[in-house]
């Protein structure tokens, strides 16, 4: 299996809810762990995207500049 | 006139028929009251409903055309708002269990622009959880009325049910990936994105601040346009609100497009489409080159990326949004909505920003597309509306217009051997609504989709 697909361990999606401050309960890791697997894939997807010198565009309309 | 056709009439010819006195806000009202008694049943297109209410405001503004002229063509009109609306003093549940008792203390901006323009409000539509776009909803599914086994699409879905069943002559939706145009698509009805910043977000329960968009959906284009007239301008209360000009959206509205050129991205929009859908758009571009527009082959590289980066964008800024709200509640959240805020709360600071530079990237390639056209056409979605238990949500084309702010028009354009909506975008440059929805008006006066009716 690849190791990008490989499911992270209940206690590293533990960790990672514990660091935005979610607790999670027995019953909530195996959901949780989908959701880290997701975020690996979009993630992995977004670095594939060529952005070469893209600046980021943060809250402007799309007549920014010109009002 | 009796009431199953007063119904379903656009709402440019209810607006005739009210300064004629041939009709009465309080029929017009009614009629849409029995409409809702027959079919939301069938459909639950609404969370909460205000009969009472509406009826009260139906007698008020037939007071009012005693003694004054109509406040605008919306005045007596029954509309809907998705339930994520603020409402002074009615329920806005946002579709969710966490916001399930929430009264708004005042209006949004487009409730009340829409009340000062003598809309009549029945109800608030029935939504995917917090905008988030599954197919579950808390307050029970809403059915597609083409088929009520299948999805209307979302998540504006019971804005897209209620409008196509003429259960309202209007709705307002919101569109943060494609939420006003998928349910437009798939019910068979105009949904129109306008340019971010054309209409005001405040009092609109947010999902992601850069995305978030508000538009109406409704059975024609020009009543499309009658409503954006309604709300659109420049509001103080939403930092992000355009003082852009606002143009007479429904007035000299073509039947020819002679001197238009209009953009196709095949590789980018056309590709892996159903078969049906696949010749409904074909034969909608042949229909456009016969009303005399120039069709131009243009290419966007990265438009594949721009789903991906949305997708990191609204969910990082959904869950920042809904953190504080939802932290110590993810258990009442449906699948989706906790889906798409835990994935936010975990997605690295650095693939927002990537998301953004992606973003900033789809802009110029748009910007380039639509050099020397008037707008781009393309299909709204890969499929048509899909099962209730299928799980699986219909292959969307709308979120690079998110991601870009590009104002962008849904319009059926052809049915499925099924009997399935079929839907096509067409996509202007910043701020020009007028033009793309000029572009809709000349298709539809030429093609009959508009003019059918759901079986229920």
């Amino acid at each position: 299996m690849p190791e990008e697909t490989r499911p992270p361990s209940p206690e590293t999606v533990r960790t990672l809810f514990r660091l935005v401050g979610i607790e999670l309960t027995d019953e909530q890791v195996e959901a949780a762990a989908a959701d880290v697997t997701a975020v690996e894939g979009i993630t992995r997807r977004l670095k594939e995207t060529k952005v070469g010198e893209a600046e980021p565009v943060f809250f402007l309309p799309p007549d920014a500049g010109s009002r | 006139m009796a009431g199953n056709e007063l119904h379903y009439l656009p709402i440019s010819q209810v607006a005739r028929l009210l300064r004629q006195r041939k009709v009465s806000c309080l029929e017009v009202t009614e009629a849409a009251w029995a409409r809702i008694d027959q079919a939301n049943p069938l459909l639950n297109a609404f969370i909460t409903l205000q009969r009472e209410e509406s009826l009260l405001a139906a007698r008020e503004a037939d007071s009012l055309l005693e003694k004054e002229a109509p406040k605008s063509p919306l005045h007596g009109i029954p509309i809907s708002l998705k339930d994520l609306y603020d409402t002074e003093g009615l329920l806005t549940t946002a579709g969710s269990r966490v916001t399930a008792e929430r009264v708004p203390g005042e209006d949004s901006t487009v409730t009340r622009r829409l009340r000062e323009a003598g809309a009549i409000l029945l109800g608030k539509a029935n939504m995917s959880e917090f905008a988030c776009g599954g197919m579950d909803h808390v307050f029970g599914a809403v059915s597609n009325p083409w088929d009520i086994e299948r999805f209307p699409g979302g998540s504006s879905s019971g804005s897209g049910a209620s409008v196509a069943s003429g259960m309202n002559y209007a709705s307002m939706g919101s569109d943060t990936g494609g939420s006003i145009r998928l349910p437009a698509a798939l019910s068979g009805v105009v949904g129109l994105k306008p340019t971010y910043g054309r209409v005001s977000r405040h009092g609109v329960v947010t999902l992601s601040w850069t995305l978030d968009h508000a538009g109406p959906l409704a059975r024609t284009v020009r009543d499309a346009g009658i409503v954006l007239q309604a709300v659109a301008g420049l509001d103080p209360l939403d930092p992000t609100s355009s003082p852009e000009r606002v143009p007479n959206f429904s007035r000299n509205l073509p039947r020819r497009l002679e001197g238009r050129t209009l953009a196709v991205p095949r590789e980018a929009f056309y590709g892996s489409l159903d078969p049906q859908v696949e010749g409904a758009m074909e034969e909608a571009l042949l229909e456009l080159q016969r009303l005399g527009a120039k069709l131009k082959e243009v290419s966007i590289p990265n438009a594949a990326a721009g789903t991906n980066a949305m997708i990191t964008i609204l969910q990082a800024e959904g869950a920042a949004y809904h953190w504080e709200r939802v932290g110590d509640r993810l258990n009442d959240l449906g699948t989706t909505a906790r889906g798409r805020i835990t994935q936010g709360l975990l997605t690295p600071a650095v693939s927002y920003i990537q998301a953004h530079r992606v973003r900033s990237i789809l802009i110029e390639e748009f910007r380039q597309a639509l050099n020397g056209v008037d707008a781009l056409v393309v299909p709204t979605t890969q499929t048509t509306a899909q099962r209730l238990d299928e799980g699986r949500l219909t292959s969307a084309l709308t979120p690079a217009f998110n991601m870009t702010g590009l104002p962008a028009l849904s319009l059926p354009c052809g049915f499925t051997k099924e009997g399935l909506p079929i839907g096509m975008q067409i996509v202007g440059r910043a701020f020009e609504e007028a033009t793309v929805l000029k572009i809709g008006h000349a298709y539809e006066s030429a093609t009959e989709w508009h003019t059918r009716r759901p079986p229920i």
